[in-house]
């Protein structure tokens, strides 16, 4: 038992050896931390109150001492909603590309180890679904089933889906093919102890670093549906919601557009270099 | 290979089935009737009723849905619009030209820029500039696409006055929105481009090229491009989906008639017959894009087209 | 390389196509560009529903006669030159001027008139303009009469809004007639680029005179940023537009701003029919916790008039007598109290459709301050619309317009109209029984006394917590001269022209 945690340390230490070489990487990582320190102790560093809180008189303001980032429409602290909307988007990226995950791996993974007539039926659908550009069939989704946070995940998650599936399958087949998938059928291991215990997790690089950048394009295809106004119910501060709220004020207070638009972008930047770094450490043809 | 070209298109029938059939159940769950959404709140419902009357909109969901797939295959009509009462296609077909030259220009120009900086990227790897170009393309793949129209707008119509803010009368109203579209699909051409250059340069053949004593620009040039060229096609083909969600995005807000801002608004009004031949249009374009460039790709790689003429199937 | 190279030579060619794009105005423009927010549909003369398609059909059609929405002007002449009505206000006699052409050289007759109001009166879509009418005749080529069941007063200014079309055109082809009009008005259609714009050129043959203004171009721009921009840089001439921009709008010298008061209100909708909101006492509560000053500062910019009055200043039955609620609080309080509700309360879900989450929002708040508890609902507007029609809500807030005559207003109130515009499905025997009444009497004074007792009866229940009537707001360019705007905001371009 000691040795195989003494292994696994060892093979942390090989990967964050490899991950650390790759500078822009780990500055992707440190934002990332920050970003998610921001959503986890939101509440400790300025009350949810403050976000919802309408001040008439103080509305678009400027930034200034009292309201770091300034004000908005509404009189309410632009600083709290930006804070508070980490909350928001981290949680609809990371729900969809885990949601979207989970259904691409069962789908994926069936349709790849299987074979055969399973295979043919999902391969199927996923075409069909692949020939909807994206974003329609989000915009279709939330149309038919109104607008609300838990729907909009649902429309992004569909939306993606298809694409994990191909992936997961691709993967899937040619790990399928080597020899310790052969020895653990041979010892009469069940089809789902093979997929879990032997096929997935030798997937799993490949997978992880998708996952990881999937993550931005959902921030990124939730603030678009706000944009276009199928986002989540008010007074809910999404990055995305804040843009499209500011829009028209873009020429009077362009802050309103820059403080969300610049989380946004660094939250986004930093899955996609953390997903980088990921691929240089998972990689093993780069051992060197 | 024509008889895998035939099989192919045959294929797209029952796909394009599928396609009618998923969107023409998600706009039937969509609340309100398309009467009262012409007629307003304060028609009388006799009004309202005659109207969907008339649109065919009191028969029950299947009959609808076989109605409308028997007038496209006895009648090739896609319908008419609830809202124009004119045929969809005069619809699409005023709008389409536009939304295909803002892709194909979004295309070509994210692929020469995405493409070549990539190449540039892998060969000079580790270098500064490849870090440079790496960084770039991912803070252009985070920007949200409706942000970077906005900024694009204000500098370049409102402070410089170069271009025109919106509209689609000639080649410069394109410009704003080209631009919106192919920063994001150019950065991620340039990151694939990259990443599958000096994944074949750790190939064998090339270690055997360079151990024959190639030249190292030849190596490049004759052995690794090629390759790498492979999966950044198969890319440009489903991306042209994804570039198509970036051309909603850039006709909103550049206010250009083209086939994404037809279908949103018509999602909105439940203008069914408009969303379902536009969605069909895109589809079948679709299928038949990435049809061509499974040919192309079979004329790039020998290996592939070895396997269609003996009329093996592909694997992907 | 080499395609780098042609990518920027390509990028070169288009740097040079736009040299000189947008060019300074010529000293003798007489052409106008005017952005409006949706592509029309269809330019039928009486199957159209939206506001845009009504504003580029006013200019192609003209009506039987102008008159001002406010009700309190003579008609003015237009195809008719006067009218007369039956001592009994059963028979609308009106008198045609005898030059009127179509845009296609046929003259304008007596029986193209009785065709449009007959069209009008079998649409879906505008046949309430003319509500009453039982039918018409034409004596003469130049005379119509209308023929009414029972005295109807608002048939006068309903009937005035109908576009006189030509029946010829019509009935040689209905799809052109839908889709390139011919009318009679100050501007002919010559042609349109779906989702893009609709031109209309002045008509030499007008009747009044041709047009100073001879190109008129409505450009589709849906997005408001960009309507804002694309006046900024002279792209656009003329628009409607939106309280947010107007900071930055009003700040470039050149262009003006037109703040035009109109019926649209601005409404909380309680339903009647269900608890807490069958209360007087909830509803007046409710009137009282809404800070009216903030709201319209806030969700409007403060381009809104204040008023808890469903009817507006201007329009006629309103008076400065009729009761106006103000923010007041502790009054809220005490009125719940009364009623016998504990706060904090919770009301539940705040429908509303995507537009008007602003006001919801800002409501919220009032409401909380008070002790009632609001979740805000967002829906699309159609399935919201859904909702509202058939009562499945408790409270709601949302922008209505009921023009035309104050007898309009029958539509919030009437027990007929529940299930339409009647949202907080208000219904009282005296309430309908009054309408009854404003519907027929002739006499002005007394109409105007039947409209004070229904607006004071309206404000004592708190049937509505109205909180304004938002302005229309218009932005041109400095040098395009536009007469005063009536009230509603229509515009008719044939009174626009270039500064010398």
């Amino acid at each position: 038992m000691n040795r195989k945690r003494a292994k696994k340390h060892a093979q942390l230490k090989e990967f964050w050896r490899r991950y650390k070489k790759n500078k822009a990487a780990v500055v992707g990582l440190v934002i990332l931390c920050v970003i998610v320190g921001i959503a986890v102790f939101a509440d400790l560093i300025v009350p949810y109150a403050r976000c919802v809180e309408q001040t008439g008189a103080d509305r678009l303001q400027w930034p200034s001492a009292a309201h770091w980032f300034g004000t908005d429409e509404f009189g309410r602290d632009l600083f709290a909603r930006v804070v508070h909307g980490a909350r928001y988007s981290l949680f609809i990226g990371v729900a969809t590309s885990l949601m979207a995950l989970v259904a691409g791996a069962i789908l994926g993974a069936s349709a790849g180890y299987f074979g055969g007539m399973v295979d043919n039926v999902i391969c199927r659908i996923i075409d069909v679904f692949m020939c909807v550009p994206p974003i329609l069939l989000s915009l279709a989704v939330v149309a038919a089933l109104g607008t609300s946070m838990r729907n909009l995940i649902i429309a992004i998650t569909i939306s993606c889906i298809p694409g994990n599936v191909r992936l997961i399958r691709s993967v899937v087949l040619t790990v399928a093919d080597q020899d310790y998938v052969e020895v653990a059928r041979s010892y009469g291991a069940s089809n789902a102890r093979i997929i879990f215990r032997y096929v997935l997790p030798n997937a799993m690089g490949p997978i992880i670093v998708n996952t990881t950048m999937a993550i931005s394009d959902m921030i990124l295809s939730a603030a678009g549906l706000s944009f276009i106004g199928m986002g989540i119910q008010p007074p809910s501060p999404e990055w995305g919601a804040l843009l499209s709220a500011a829009q028209t004020y873009i020429f009077t207070s362009p802050y309103l557009l820059a403080f969300p638009g610049v989380f946004i972008i660094l939250s986004s930047l930093s899955f996609n270099l953390v997903g980088d770094g990921l691929t240089d450490a998972l990689d093993p043809k780069l051992k060197d | 290979m024509h008889k895998y070209v035939i099989k192919r298109l045959l294929y797209m029938i029952p796909v394009l089935l599928g396609v009618a059939f998923l969107v023409f159940t998600i706009l039937s769950l969509t609340p309100g009737d398309p009467g009262s959404i012409i007629l307003g709140m304060t028609a009388k419902p006799e009004a309202i009723a005659a109207l969907n009357k008339e649109f065919g909109y009191d028969q029950p969901f299947l009959v609808r849905f076989f109605n409308y797939i028997g007038d496209i295959i006895f009648h090739f009509s896609l319908g008419t619009s609830y809202q124009s009462r004119q045929p969809v296609i005069t619809d699409i077909m005023a709008r389409f030209p536009n939304t295909l030259l803002l892709t194909v220009f979004s295309m070509s120009i994210a692929s020469i820029l995405g493409i070549s900086l990539g190449i540039l990227s892998a060969v000079r790897q580790y270098s500064v500039l490849d870090h440079t170009l790496v960084v770039v393309a991912l803070i252009f793949a985070s920007i949200p696409g409706f942000w970077l129209g906005l900024m694009l707008m204000l500098l370049f119509s409102l402070k410089l006055g170069w271009l025109p803010s919106y509209g689609a009368g000639s080649l410069k109203h394109f410009i704003l929105p080209t631009l919106t579209v192919c920063m994001g699909s150019a950065a991620g051409l340039l990151r694939l481009t990259r990443s599958a250059m000096l994944e074949t340069v750790r190939q064998e053949y090339i270690r055997t090229a360079k151990a024959k004593g190639a030249s190292p620009k030849r190596v490049i040039w004759k052995h690794a491009l090629r390759n790498a060229l492979l999966p950044v096609v198969t890319t440009l083909g489903t991306s042209f989906g994804a570039s198509l969600g970036g051309a909603i995005i850039a006709e909103t807000v550049f206010a250009m008639p083209g086939m994404g801002t037809l279908i949103t608004t018509a999602i909105r009004q439940k203008d069914i017959p408009v969303v379902m031949g536009a969605t069909l249009f895109l589809a079948t374009l679709f299928s038949l894009i990435i049809l061509i460039v499974d040919v192309l790709y079979a004329f790039i790689d020998p290996r592939i087209k070895a396997k269609y003429q003996n009329g093996g199937k592909v694997r992907e | 390389m080499k395609k780098v190279t042609a990518f920027l030579a390509a990028v070169a060619m288009m740097a040079s196509l736009t040299g000189g794009a947008l060019s300074v105005q010529a000293a003798d423009k007489t052409d106008l560009t005017i952005a409006v927010d949706v592509d029309v549909d269809t330019l039928h003369s009486t199957d159209y529903s939206t506001t845009v398609e009504h504003d580029i059909l006013s200019q192609i059609y003209d009506p039987l006669m102008y008159m001002n929405p406010d009700g309190t002007h003579d008609p003015e002449p237009r195809i008719a030159e006067s009218y007369e009505i039956s001592d009994d206000g059963l028979d609308y006699t009106f008198h045609l001027r005898k030059d009127v052409t179509f845009h296609n050289g046929t003259p304008l007759t007596s029986k193209d008139v009785k065709f449009s109001l007959e069209l009008c009166q079998a649409s879906e879509y505008q046949g309430s303009m003319v509500t009453g009418l039982d039918s018409v005749e034409a004596p003469d080529d130049y005379t119509v009469v209308c023929h009414l069941s029972n005295p109807y007063s608002p048939f006068m200014l309903g009937v005035c809004q109908v576009n006189i079309a030509s029946k010829d055109y019509y009935d040689s082809s209905a799809d052109d007639f839908a889709n390139n009009p011919v009318g009679s008005g100050p501007y002919k259609y010559t042609g349109r680029s779906k989702g893009s714009n609709v031109t209309l050129e002045a008509y030499d043959g007008y009747y009044r005179g041709e047009a100073p203004i001879k190109e008129v171009t409505f450009e589709v721009i849906p997005d408001q940023s960009t309507t804002a921009i694309a006046l900024q840089t002279g792209e656009v001439n003329f628009a409607t537009i939106e309280s947010s921009t107007i900071a930055q709008l009003s700040a470039n010298p050149n262009i003006q701003i037109a703040e035009v008061a109109n019926s649209g209100f601005t409404y909380v909708s309680m339903n009647t029919e269900k608890e807490p909101f069958n209360d007087v006492k909830v509803r007046q509560a409710v009137n009282y916790a809404i800070n009216r000053e903030n709201l319209v500062q806030v969700c409007y910019d403060g381009e809104a008039e204040v008023n808890s009055n469903i009817c507006s200043k201007d329009r006629f039955g309103y008076s400065d007598d009729q009761f106006q609620y103000t923010y007041d609080p502790e009054k809220a309080k005490e009125l719940l109290a009364e009623a016998g509700i504990e706060t904090p309360y919770d009301l539940g879900e705040m429908l509303v459709a995507e537009k008007y989450s602003n006001i919801a929002t800002v409501l919220q708040s009032d409401l909380a301050a008070v002790g009632l508890n609001v979740t805000i609902s967002v829906k699309e507007f159609n399935s919201y619309i859904g909702d509202l029609t058939s009562g499945n809500y408790g409270i709601t807030a949302l922008e209505m317009t009921l023009d035309g005559d104050t007898q309009m207003l029958e539509m919030a109130f009437t027990t007929d109209y529940i299930g339409t515009a009647n949202n907080a499905r208000y219904s009282d025997p005296a309430m309908d029984e009054l309408f009854e009444k404003s519907r027929t009497e002739t006499d002005t004074d007394a109409r105007k006394e039947l409209f004070n007792e229904i607006l004071t009866k309206a404000q004592d229940e708190a049937i509505y917590a109205v909180i304004d009537n938002p302005l229309t707001l218009f932005a041109y360019n400095t040098d395009l001269n536009c007469p005063e705007f009536p009230y509603e905001g229509i515009y008719s371009i044939y009174d626009f022209s270039w500064a010398e």
